[in-house]
C-alpha cells in the first residue's frame, strides 16, 4: 500500500513537472508568435505610410502634366 | 496724187496690223487675269483643305481626350466600388473578429468563474498563477494572441487595399503620361513650343514616370509582405 502510494505521488510528480514544462514552452511558442505577428504589423504600417506617400507624390507630379 | 495712192494701202495694212496686235494684247491681259483668278482660287482651296485637316486633327485630339477622360471615370467608379466592397468585407471580418473575441473572453471568464468558485469551496487560495485582468497567465497570453493576430489581419486587409487602389492609380497615370507624351510630340512637331518649353515638360513628364515606377516597387512590396504567420 505503501509502496502504492509513494508510485503515485512519483507519478503525479512526473506529470505535474511535464504539465508545468509543456506550459512553459506553449506560453515561449505564443509569445514568439506575438512577436513575429507584431514585427509583420509595424512592417505593414510601414508600407502601408510608404504607398500613401507614393501615391500623394504621383498626384502632384500627375497634375502639374 | 500717184504718191498719196501708193502709200494709202501701207497705211492701210499698218493700221490693220495695229488694230490686231491691240485684239491680241486685250485677250492676252484678259487670259492673264484668268490664270491670276484661277491660281488665286486654288490658292484659297489650298488654304481651306489646310483648315479642314487642322480642324479634323482638333476633332480627332478631342475624341481622344474625352476617351482618356470617361477612362479615367470608368476606372475611378470601379475603384470606389472596389473600395466600398474592401470597406464593407473589412467591416464584416472586424465584426466576426470581434463576436470571437468576446466568445473566447466570456468562455475564459466562465472558466475562471469555475475555478474560483472552487477555490472558494475548497479554500486553497490564489494559487493558480498571476490574475492579468481578469485573466490568467495561459489565457492573458492566449487572448493577446488573439488580439494581435487580429490586429494584423485588419492592416493586411488595409495593405490589400492600398495595394489594389495603387495598381488602379499607376494604370491611370500611365496613361494619362502617354497621352501628355503624345501631345508634347505633337506640338514639337507643329512647332507650337521652344525647346525650352518642351525641354520643361518633357522633365515633367519624366518625373511623373519616375513617381509610377516607385509606386509600382511599393506596391511590390505590399504585396510581399506575408498575411499570416
Amino acid at each position: 500500500m505503501k509502496k502504492a502510494i509513494i508510485a503515485a505521488g512519483v507519478i503525479a510528480l512526473f506529470l505535474a513537472g511535464c504539465t508545468g514544462k509543456a506550459a512553459k514552452e506553449a506560453e515561449k511558442a505564443r509569445a514568439l508568435e506575438i512577436e513575429q505577428l507584431e514585427t509583420v504589423s509595424t512592417q505593414i504600417d510601414s508600407t502601408l505610410n510608404e504607398i500613401d506617400e507614393a501615391v500623394m507624390k504621383l498626384d502632384t507630379l500627375i497634375n502639374e502634366l | 496724187m500717184k504718191k498719196i495712192l501708193s502709200v494709202f494701202p501701207v497705211g492701210l495694212i499698218i493700221l490693220a496690223l495695229l488694230t490686231c496686235g491691240g485684239k491680241t494684247m486685250a485677250q492676252q491681259q484678259v487670259e492673264t487675269g484668268k490664270a491670276k483668278k484661277e491660281v488665286n482660287q486654288a490658292k484659297q482651296k489650298g488654304k481651306d483643305k489646310v483648315k479642314e485637316a487642322e480642324e479634323a486633327a482638333e476633332k480627332e485630339e478631342d475624341k481622344a481626350t474625352e476617351a482618356v477622360q470617361k477612362e479615367e471615370e470608368k476606372a475611378m467608379e470601379a475603384l470606389q466600388k472596389e473600395e466600398e466592397k474592401a470597406a464593407e468585407a473589412v467591416n464584416k471580418e472586424e465584426e466576426k473578429a470581434r463576436e470571437a473575441m468576446n466568445q473566447e473572453k466570456e468562455k475564459v471568464r466562465d472558466a475562471a468563474d469555475t475555478k474560483e468558485g472552487k477555490e472558494a469551496v475548497k479554500g486553497r487560495g490564489n494559487a493558480f498563477g498571476k490574475n492579468k485582468g481578469g485573466l490568467e497567465g495561459r489565457d492573458f497570453g492566449q487572448a493577446r494572441a488573439e488580439e494581435a493576430r487580429m490586429k494584423n489581419q485588419e492592416k493586411k486587409s488595409e495593405l490589400d487595399r492600398k495595394v489594389e487602389d495603387g495598381e488602379q492609380r499607376t494604370v491611370q497615370a500611365r496613361e494619362r503620361i502617354r497621352v501628355a507624351r503624345e501631345e508634347l510630340e505633337k506640338e514639337k512637331g507643329a512647332k507650337k513650343i521652344n525647346d525650352e518649353t518642351y525641354q520643361q515638360k518633357k522633365e515633367k513628364i519624366d518625373n511623373a514616370e519616375k513617381a509610377v515606377i516607385d509606386l509600382e516597387e511599393k506596391i511590390k512590396k505590399g504585396k510581399s509582405v506575408p498575411g499570416e504567420i
